[in-house]
């Protein structure tokens, strides 16, 4: 026997249901606004949204066999979700232009051709622009998927920075 | 009851080593493995051979992590086999701190076919091989996969971003490494490349003692200093942004997940 009461992750609701969603699904989108605070911080965030849905009786949740798994791909869709909702909601206010109408953009002038050796190298990786790719001639396939592979995430780096 | 081959949840169980020069990170790296995945519920020894590395030594960060008493490098083997020996009984994940130079597992590896003996035992063995921007850093990687004394199918060589001190960008640090003969023949062999990012107050945080969550959550510890303002927004793009993509480039096998909380994706439509 225990004195001691378990605190809850968040407060109870009475549950909204969201058409062709599930039970988890749904008891995440309603209590979204209460977990997306303590999404960064807390320590354990999976353990306690299972023990609260348990609580809760979810019935879906009855089967315990990969529950923390389940819950945690649930709660990804319903911020996919609740973002998608909240950019269709936001009022499309379109300022009025204080461009002149006969107003054209500058044309930047074609870039110099890339060297034939470069481009029948990296022809499939992606790299950002004026990077250049690691692959070179030569390597095998398996060093090649590599470089393309650290070239992708050097490309999504170079995106995130502010140009110098 | 585990039955000697899986862990006590039943998937296989992982051990993961880190290996490498004096100061390129495997002991930044095995924290930031044993904290992420301890917090999703996974169970994880902590084994810490390195005995030069005193100060940022994983027994700093994990109290309950496993130490050789003092000795020489035969003690050491024979530490690190009777760890072995308990993880096959027990069943668990552990990650081992090597430490650098010729090493106890050195001579264990030298001794006996560790991944062929332990992989009849259940256990699978993961080399994370860390390296920083210089050619010298793969001087390890090369002779251990000359000597074929250990050099596991599922090796992970890890260029450390955050030795990058120069300010140039790690992608143009790193040329020498991605050309480099060792490398590219360990790749040929099924390892795979990853880049551990940088987190550059990763020297307040560790300083302090602290957790990357505690550190993210911007906690001070008694009579200590409180971080720089923006260093908590710092560990935590890190933490929750950066290492998430860093441990996604992982073959999920090679990674010590809570078998018992993970199912598969089919299982899982």
């Amino acid at each position: 026997m225990t004195d001691t009461k378990r605190v809850r992750l968040v407060r109870k609701k009475k549950i909204r249901t969201f058409g062709g969603r599930g039970q988890i699904y749904s008891w995440l989108r309603t209590h979204h606004a209460a977990i997306e605070p303590l999404k960064d911080i807390h320590l354990n965030l999976r353990a306690a949204l299972a023990a609260d849905i348990v609580e809760d009786g979810v019935t879906e949740a009855a089967d315990r066999r990969g529950l923390r798994d389940r819950i945690w791909k649930s709660w990804q869709r319903v911020c996919r979700d609740v973002a998608a909702e909240a950019a269709a909601a936001k009022p499309k206010r379109v300022p009025p232009s204080r461009i002149t109408p006969d107003w054209r953009p500058t044309v930047v002038p074609p870039r110099p051709a890339i060297p034939a050796q470069q481009t029948a190298s990296s022809s499939s990786a992606i790299v950002p622009s004026g990077g250049t790719s690691l692959v070179e001639p030569g390597m095998s396939p398996r060093v090649r998927a590599q470089m393309e592979k650290l070239d992708r995430i050097f490309a999504e780096e170079a995106k995130r920075r502010l140009p110098r | 009851m585990p039955d000697g081959h899986y862990s006590r949840n039943g998937g296989r169980r992982l051990l993961l080593v880190a290996l490498g020069r004096q100061r390129v990170g495997k002991t930044a790296l095995l924290n930031t493995v044993v904290q992420y995945f301890r917090a999703q519920g996974s169970e994880i020894e902590v084994w810490n051979a390195d005995q030069q590395n005193r100060t940022h030594s994983l027994s700093t960060f994990f109290p309950d992590a496993s130490v050789p008493l003092e000795g020489g490098l035969a003690d050491t083997r024979g530490w690190i086999e009777s760890k072995l020996k308990e993880q096959a009984e027990h069943g668990y994940h552990a990650v081992l701190d090597a430490g650098g130079g010729f090493t106890g597992f050195s001579a264990l590896v030298e001794d006996v076919p560790v991944i062929a003996a332990l992989a009849g035992q259940g256990t699978d063995v993961i080399g994370l091989f860390c390296v920083g921007p210089e050619q010298a850093d793969l001087d390890y990687l090369d002779s251990f996969s000359q000597s074929g004394a250990f050099m596991p199918e599922a090796t992970m060589i890890v260029m450390n971003a955050g030795l990058v001190l120069s300010g140039r960008s790690p992608k143009t640090a790193f040329a020498p490494i991605y050309k480099n003969a060792a490398l590219q023949a360990a790749v040929d062999r099924g390892a795979n490349v990853v880049m551990f990012p940088a987190l550059t107050c990763m020297a307040e945080v560790t300083d302090r003692g602290l957790t990357f969550e505690e550190a993210a959550a911007g906690k001070i510890k008694p009579g200590q200093q409180p971080m720089a303002l923006f260093d908590p927004t710092r560990v935590r793009e890190w933490w929750t942004k950066k290492i998430p993509e860093f441990f996604d480039q992982f073959p999920p096998g090679w990674l010590p997940f809570d078998r018992a909380a993970s199912t598969t994706p089919a299982q899982e439509s």
